[in-house]
């Protein structure tokens, strides 16, 4: 799935997805050199600095939610998973956008990643 | 999820429902802005962004400008 697509990983993010990525045949790469940046929590150093950095301001560097990588893994059709689902906005901006669309989608969508999903 | 047709010439249609690894964290952004409709989600999260951006462009400029004080004045943006 991820097959010679190069991964910047916040230190935010758990070693099971990274593994995940690598598995898919995703290589770990710098965050200049990477084709995506996955992060669990903006307000992580690590992913601050991309937000603070030329490519974010000029649009080249969007930073998502490493949940897509959880949500690939448990969906059916693994190219079936939007990306666009799981932007991750600075965390200063998080509570005005859940003010206008409710909360984001990684976070509804927790617990169906979570393969249980016992009710509905 | 459901598939939107746009006529074809317009790109690969709402950042919701592209999928496919065409889209990266190098592209997402540019796409999305040239989306010819964004769902309410979308065009939230990329307005704050982009006001986000803006600032921080502003007080970047603000600082080259100040720095070698005097009547320099910065030439950013196109060093690439
Ligand atoms: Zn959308």
């Amino acid at each position: 799935m991820f097959q010679g697509q190069r991964g910047w990983f916040c230190g935010s993010v758990s070693h099971d997805l990274r593994q995940f990525w690598v598995a898919e045949g995703g290589t770990i790469s710098d965050p200049r050199a990477a084709d995506f940046l996955f992060s669990c929590d903006a307000s992580h150093p690590d992913t601050l600095r991309i937000y603070q950095s030329l490519d974010y301001i000029e649009d080249n560097a969007t930073v998502f939610h490493a949940y897509y990588l959880s949500a690939v893994a448990n969906a059916e059709i693994k190219n079936s998973v939007a990306l666009g689902h799981f932007i991750l906005p600075p965390a200063s901006l998080q509570k005005e956008i859940r003010r206008k669309i409710g909360s984001f989608i990684w976070e509804q969508d927790q617990h169906f990643l979570i393969e249980k999903q016992d009710e509905v | 999820t459901p598939i939107a047709k746009n006529t074809k010439q317009q790109l690969p249609v709402t950042g919701c429902i592209a999928v496919g690894k065409s889209l990266n964290s190098r592209n997402f952004s540019k796409l999305l802005h040239c989306c010819p409709y964004q769902c309410d989600r979308h065009k939230a999260i990329v307005e704050a962004e982009d006001r986000y951006k803006s600032e921080l462009r502003k007080s970047l400029i603000c600082n080259k400008i100040m720095e070698p004080f005097g009547k320099t004045v910065a030439v950013r943006q196109q060093g690439r």
